[in-house]
C-alpha cells in the first residue's frame, strides 16, 4: 500500500522497545509488530493517538505516504 | 449456548444422523429394492445402488458439515474453508435432489411405486434442493464474513 509505517524510527529516537510500547499503548507486542513490519490494514484513532503520546510525536512523524510505494504494490 | 457447547451439541447431532444412515443403507435400502423388484423385475440392484450412492452423497456431505462445526468450536467460524465447504455441500445437496428426482421420474413413469413412496421421495428431493439452496446462500455470506474478519484482524 502507499502508507508507509516509520513506527521503527520512532521507536529508535525515543529508545523505547516494542513490547514496552505496545504496554503503554494498551495493545498487544503481535499487533504492534504487525503494525511495525506494514501488514496491519487499517489504524484506529485511538491507537494512533497512544502512539503520538507515548513518542511523543505526530501522526505525519509516523505516517508517511509514498506514490511510489503505492505504484510498486500495483505492480505486485 | 457457549461456541464450544453449540460445536459439540453440533458435531454429536452430525454422528446421530450418520448412523440413522448407515441403518438406512443397511434396512431400508435393500426394502426398497424389494418393493420395486416386486413392481418391476430385475429393478432390485438398480434400486438399492441408487439408493447406496445417495447416501454416499449424503455421508460427504455431513463430514464436511463436521469439519465446519469443529471449526466453530475452534473460534475460526468464518473462513474462506468453511465457505468452500459450504459450497462443497450445497452441490453435493443438488446431486442428491437431481438423483432422487430422477429416481421419482422414473418410478412415476413405469408406474412401479405406491403414492407413498413416490411422496416421500419428492419429499427428499425437495428437502436436498432447500438444503442446496441455503447452503449455496450461507457459502457467499461466510465468504464476506471472512474477509470482514481478516480486515478486523489487521485493524490495529
Amino acid at each position: 500500500m502507499g502508507i508507509r509505517i516509520n513506527l521503527d524510527v520512532m521507536m529508535a529516537k525515543r529508545k523505547i522497545s516494542l513490547t514496552e510500547l505496545a504496554s503503554r499503548v494498551g495493545i498487544t507486542a503481535a499487533n504492534l509488530s504487525v503494525l511495525k513490519t506494514g501488514k496491519a490494514k487499517a489504524i484506529r484513532f485511538s491507537t494512533l493517538e497512544a502512539l503520538c503520546r507515548e513518542l511523543k510525536c505526530q501522526p505525519g512523524d509516523i505516517l508517511e505516504y509514498s506514490q511510489e510505494d503505492e505504484l510498486h504494490g500495483k505492480e505486485i | 449456548m457457549k461456541q464450544k457447547e453449540l460445536s459439540v451439541w453440533l458435531r454429536v447431532t452430525a454422528i446421530i444422523i450418520g448412523i440413522f444412515l448407515v441403518l438406512a443403507c443397511i434396512f431400508l435400502a435393500p426394502t426398497s429394492g424389494r418393493e420395486a423388484e416386486e413392481s418391476v423385475p430385475g429393478s432390485y440392484w438398480w434400486t438399492v445402488i441408487s439408493l447406496y450412492i445417495t447416501a454416499v452423497i449424503a455421508f460427504l456431505a455431513l463430514g464436511n458439515a463436521y469439519l465446519i462445526f469443529t471449526d466453530i468450536g475452534r473460534d475460526r467460524s468464518f473462513t474462506r474453508i468453511n465457505a468452500l465447504r459450504l459450497r462443497r455441500i450445497s452441490i453435493l445437496a443438488a446431486a442428491d435432489a437431481a438423483i432422487y428426482l430422477i429416481i421419482f421420474g422414473v418410478l412415476a413413469v413405469i408406474g412401479s411405486l405406491n403414492p407413498v413412496g413416490l411422496l416421500i421421495r419428492g419429499a427428499i428431493a425437495l428437502f436436498c434442493a432447500g438444503a442446496s439452496a441455503a447452503s449455496a446462500a450461507l457459502s457467499h455470506l461466510t465468504v464476506k464474513a471472512a474477509d470482514i474478519q481478516a480486515d478486523n484482524d489487521l485493524t490495529i
